[in-house]
C-alpha cells in the first residue's frame, strides 16, 4: 500500500492533532497540518497532498472560501477535499458538496475509523 | 440474527435448522468443516455452532482458524465427549461455550440466546495479540483465557506496547512513561522488568510479545504468532460409531484461508519464527484503531485549557441568563463555544458530551430566556461529565430542570396524545420511560418480550416504537427489519435505544430501517426532543393526503390510483404502457438523492404521465403510449446528471460507516402488454430486472431494461 499524504486545515488545534495522530497510527500516512485557510492554500501548492481535510468554520478565510481558492489554482484543483463540519443539518451538508467538496465528514469523528472513511470516500481501498 | 451450523449429522442438522428458523434466526447449514469454513468466509454470521467431530476440517481446527482470520462473533462447540481436555481444547481454540451431546433443543437455543446477548466484540476495549488479551477496564491480562498475574510496572509496559504496536520505545521514553521523576531508576531496571514480563507470559503459554530493536529499544512484535497448540495429541472418539476420524491439517489452497506453514506449528519455545511475518489483518487493524482512540483520549489533558475556555463561555451565558438577560455578544460567543465543543468532545471519547453541547448550541441559536435555568443545569451537567472522564455516563440531571429545558411544541391541542410502544427487556428502562413520558402527553405501552410486538401492534397501534437493540429471543434489528418488510408498518417511526454507538452498529440500525437512535443511558431532554421531532415529522407525513413530503411527488397510495388509471387506459385503447422504476440504495442515504431525482424526473414528464414516490428509496414513473426503451432513453440523461451532481460522496454522521457513502442508482422497468397486465406484475418484473447499479456519471452504459 502506498503511503498517502494528507493535509489537514483546521483552526482548532485539538481536531488537527487528533486527526493527524489517528491517520498516522491507523494508516501510517504522512500528515501535515495548517491552522488557517491562507496557510492551507500555500501548503497545498507546495506539499501537493493526496487529499485535504478542511474545516468549514474558521476565522478570516473559512472552509468554503479556502475550497474556492484551492479549486482556482491549477496546482491544487485536482486534490480531493473533504470538508469537516460539526453541523448535522443535511441541507447545509449538501451545499458543501455542491460547492465542490468530495465529501462531508461530521465532527466528532471516530479516531479509530477516520482513515477507513477517507479511503472509502476517495476509493483508495 | 444469522447463524451458521456445521454438523455432519444430517438429521440433527435438519431439526436444528427448522427449530432455529422458527425462532426467527436465519440459518445456514454445512455438513463438513471445509464447507463450514467456506460459508464463514462468504457471509458474516452473528454466531457459529460447530460440531467437534467434522469431516474435512474438525471443529477445533475450524474454530481456531475462524479466530485467526478475525471472526469475532460467538462460537458454540457441540461435543460428544465430556472429557475436560476436549472442552479446554475447544475453549483454547477460541470457542465461547460448548454443549455436550446428548442435549435438548431447548438447551441449545438457550445457550445460543445467552451467547448472542453478550455485548458484541466491537465494544470490547481489550487489546489483543494472538492468544494474549489485556483488558484495560479490569486491569487484567490473560493468555488463552488464563489469567496472568503481573506487577503494575509489567502491566504498564505490556499495555504500552499493545497500544502502540508500531512504536519503538527507547529506555528513556519508557522511563518517562512508566516511572515517576523521583523514582528515577536506571536502565537496568527496565531490562529486569521486561525480562520478568517475558518470563511470565512464556510461563502462561504465550509467545514472546516484545522485540528488542538493536540500539533503539523495544517494540511489539510485528505479528502475533498463531496459536501454537495443535489438536493432534488428543485422540478423537466418534459419537456415531464411525471409524475414528483422522485429524485434518488445514489443507493448502483453501479459499481465503491463511496458507502458511504455521498450521503445523510446533509449540514455540523460542523466538517467533520469521515465517509468521504476515499478520492476520483484522487483529492488527483493530489494534491500530484502538491505539488511535487511546492516543486521542491521552491527548485530552493537552487540550484541556482550550476546552475549559469554551466551557467558561457557556458558564458566562448561563450566569447572564440567571441574571435575566442574555447580551448578544455573550450569546454568540457561547454559541461558537458550544459548536466547537460539539465537534471536538467526541474525539476524546466524550460522545455524550458532544450530544450535550449540540443541545446547548441548538438552544443558543434560538434562546428562550424563560428557560435559562434549565440551560444552566445542562452546562453544569456537561462540566460534571468532563470531570468524570471519557467514556463515562453523563451524571443524571435533576428531572424537573432537564425536562423543562426543551418544551414540546405548545400548539398541540390538549388531549392529543401520542402512543409510544417501548420494547426493552430491561425493566428499569421501561420504568424510566413510564415515569418520564406520560407528563408530556405520551402514553407508554411497555413490552419486555419482543415476541409480543405483533400482538401489541394490532391491539393498540402506536405512533412510534422505541426498540432496544439487544434483547433475548428477537433482536431489535431483526424486529425492525420485519416491521419494514410489510406495508402496514413501513412508515411507523422506529427509534433505537442502544449503548453501542460504534459506526458498524449505527450503520446496521439504519440499514434495518431505523429512523433514529438514542444513546443509553437515556438523557431525558434528548429523549423528549427526539421523540417529538420524530412524531411531528410523521404527523406531517400523514397530513397532506396523497403527497410524499420528502419528494413532493404523489405517495404510494395516490400513485397506485394514477398508475392504475394509465394502465386501464392503455388496455382500453390498445396502447403500450411503460413503468419505469428508479431505486436508490442504501435507503439510509437516499432522501436527498431521491428528492433530486424526483425533481429531475418530474421535469421530463408530460401532463398525462404518472410519477409516484413508491417507498423511501423508490420512484415509479408511468408513461402511456411509449415503449420502455424510448421512455428510459428519455429519462436517463436527466437522471444521470441529477445523480452525478446531487451527492458524489456524503457522510451523514461520522458514526455511519463509510461503506454507506456512495449511494447507488438502479434503473429498470417493464411494459404492458409484454411483461404483464396488472400493475403488480409490471412492478414485480421491474424489480426483478433491477440488476447492477447504474453508473452515476454520464457516459456509462446502463442496461436497457
Amino acid at each position: 500500500m502506498t503511503i498517502k499524504r494528507i493535509l489537514i486545515i483546521d483552526d482548532e488545534a485539538d481536531v488537527r492533532e487528533i486527526a493527524k495522530v489517528s491517520l498516522e497510527i491507523t494508516r501510517q500516512w504522512e500528515v501535515t497540518t495548517a491552522a488557517s485557510g491562507e496557510e492551507g492554500v500555500k501548503m497545498a501548492s507546495t506539499y501537493r497532498p493526496d487529499a485535504i481535510l478542511l474545516d468549514v468554520v474558521m476565522p478570516q478565510t473559512d472552509g468554503l472560501a479556502t475550497l474556492q481558492q484551492l479549486s482556482k489554482n491549477t496546482g491544487t484543483c485536482h486534490i480531493p477535499v473533504i470538508l469537516l463540519t460539526a453541523t448535522l443539518r443535511l441541507a447545509t451538508q449538501q451545499t458543501f458538496v455542491a460547492a465542490g467538496a468530495r465529501a462531508v465528514l461530521v465532527k466528532p469523528f471516530d479516531p479509530g475509523l477516520l482513515g477507513g472513511q477517507i479511503e472509502a470516500v476517495l476509493g483508495w481501498q | 440474527m444469522k447463524l451458521l451450523l456445521v454438523d455432519d449429522d444430517d438429521i440433527l442438522l435438519d431439526r436444528l435448522t427448522s427449530d432455529l428458523a422458527s425462532q426467527n434466526y436465519v440459518v445456514d447449514a454445512a455438513t463438513d468443516g471445509l464447507l463450514g469454513w467456506e460459508y464463514a468466509q462468504a457471509a458474516p454470521y452473528d454466531l457459529i455452532v460447530l460440531d467437534i467431530d467434522l469431516p474435512g476440517l474438525d471443529g477445533v481446527s475450524l474454530c481456531q482458524r475462524l479466530r485467526q482470520t478475525g471472526y469475532e462473533g460467538p462460537i458454540l462447540l457441540l461435543t460428544g465427549r465430556s472429557s475436560s481436555t476436549d472442552k479446554v481444547l475447544g475453549l483454547d481454540a477460541g470457542a465461547d461455550d460448548y454443549l455436550v451431546k446428548p442435549y435438548t433443543l431447548v438447551e441449545l437455543s438457550a445457550r445460543i440466546r445467552a451467547l448472542l446477548r453478550r455485548p458484541p466484540a466491537v465494544n470490547d476495549l481489550s487489546l489483543r495479540w494472538g492468544s494474549l488479551r489485556l483488558d484495560p477496564n479490569a486491569g487484567q491480562v490473560t493468555v488463552a483465557d488464563r489469567p496472568v498475574v503481573l506487577s503494575p510496572k509489567e502491566y504498564g509496559l505490556l499495555e504500552l506496547f499493545l497500544r502502540y504496536p508500531d512504536r519503538i520505545f527507547s529506555n528513556t521514553v519508557l522511563l518517562e512513561r512508566l516511572w515517576s521523576a523521583d523514582e528515577a531508576p536506571g536502565e537496568e531496571t527496565i531490562r529486569t522488568h521486561i525480562r520478568r514480563l517475558r518470563r511470565k507470559l512464556k510461563q502462561a503459554g504465550g509467545n514472546d510479545v516484545i522485540e528488542n530493536v538493536y540500539s533503539m529499544g523495544y517494540r511489539l512484535r510485528t505479528s502475533p504468532p498463531e496459536p501454537a497448540e495443535t489438536t493432534e495429541s488428543v485422540p478423537k472418539a466418534s459419537t456415531h460409531g464411525a471409524p475414528q476420524k483422522v485429524h485434518q491439517k488445514a489443507p493448502q489452497g483453501l479459499t481465503g484461508g491463511p496458507v502458511s506453514g504455521a498450521d503445523n506449528a510446533i509449540p514455540a519455545r523460542t523466538e517467533a519464527p520469521t515465517s509468521l511475518s504476515t499478520p492476520p489483518a483484522p487483529n492488527r487493524q483493530a489494534a491500530q484503531e484502538q491505539a488511535a482512540r487511546a492516543a486521542a483520549i491521552a491527548a485530552f489533558e493537552q487540550f484541556r485549557p482550550a476546552i475549559d475556555d469554551r466551557l467558561a463561555a457557556l458558564h458566562q451565558a448561563a450566569s447572564a441568563l440567571r441574571a435575566g438577560d442574555l447580551p448578544e455578544a455573550v450569546r454568540s460567543t457561547a454559541c461558537t463555544a458550544a459548536h466547537k465543543l460539539a465537534g471536538s468532545l467526541g474525539l476524546f471519547g466524550f460522545m455524550a458530551g458532544s450530544h450535550l453541547a449540540r443541545h446547548l448550541e441548538d438552544w443558543l441559536l434560538q434562546p428562550n430566556v424563560a428557560q435559562g435555568q434549565a440551560f444552566a443545569a445542562l452546562v453544569d451537567q456537561l462540566e460534571l461529565h468532563l470531570q468524570a472522564g471519557p467514556g463515562e455516563a453523563v451524571p443524571e440531571l435533576e428531572p424537573t430542570a432537564g425536562a423543562s429545558a426543551f418544551l414540546p411544541p405548545s400548539d398541540r391541542a390538549a388531549g392529543d396524545r401520542y402512543r409510544v410502544l417501548a420494547v426493552d427487556d430491561d425493566s428499569a428502562i421501561l420504568a424510566q420511560l413510564q415515569r418520564v413520558l406520560p407528563p408530556w402527553g405520551l402514553e407508554v405501552v411497555p413490552l419486555d418480550d419482543p415476541r409480543q410486538v405483533w400482538a401489541s401492534l394490532e391491539a393498540s397501534p402506536p405512533d412510534l416504537v422505541l426498540l432496544d437493540l439487544d434483547m433475548p429471543h428477537l433482536s431489535g434489528l431483526e424486529l425492525c427489519r420485519q416491521l419494514r418488510q410489510g406495508d402496514r408498518w413501513q412508515t411507523l417511526p422506529v427509534l433505537f435505544l442502544t449503548a453501542c454507538r460504534d459506526s458498524a452498529t449505527v450503520y446496521r440500525l439504519y440499514q434495518a430501517g431505523a429512523d433514529d437512535y438514542l444513546p443509553k443511558p437515556i438523557l431525558e431532554p434528548e429523549l423528549i426532543n427526539r421523540l417529538f421531532q420524530r412524531l411531528e415529522r410523521s404527523r406531517l407525513l400523514q397530513t397532506p393526503a396523497g403527497t410524499d413530503p420528502t419528494t413532493g411527488l404523489a405517495n404510494r397510495k395516490k400513485g397506485t390510483i394514477e398508475l392504475d388509471l394509465l394502465l386501464h387506459l392503455a388496455q382500453r385503447y390498445g396502447q403500450p404502457f411503460s413503468l419505469v422504476r428508479v431505486e436508490v440504495a442504501p435507503p439510509a442515504h437516499s432522501t436527498a438523492l431521491l428528492s433530486a431525482l424526483a425533481k429531475a424526473l418530474a421535469g421530463q414528464l408530460r401532463g398525462g404521465d404518472a410519477i409516484a414516490c413508491w417507498s423511501q428509496s423508490e420512484i415509479l414513473v408511468g408513461v402511456l403510449g411509449t415503449d420502455l426503451a424510448t421512455t428510459q432513453a428519455q429519462l436517463r440523461p436527466a437522471l444521470e446528471s441529477a445523480a452525478a451532481t446531487a451527492i458524489p460522496g456524503l457522510i451523514l454522521e461520522a458514526s455511519i460507516a463509510a461503506s454507506a457513502v456512495s449511494p447507488e442508482l438502479y434503473l429498470s422497468g417493464a411494459t404492458y402488454p409484454e411483461d404483464g397486465h396488472r400493475l403488480a406484475e409490471l412492478y414485480q418484473m421491474a424489480c426483478q430486472r433491477r440488476g447492477s447499479p447504474q453508473p452515476a456519471s454520464p457516459g456509462g452504459q446502463p442496461s436497457p431494461s
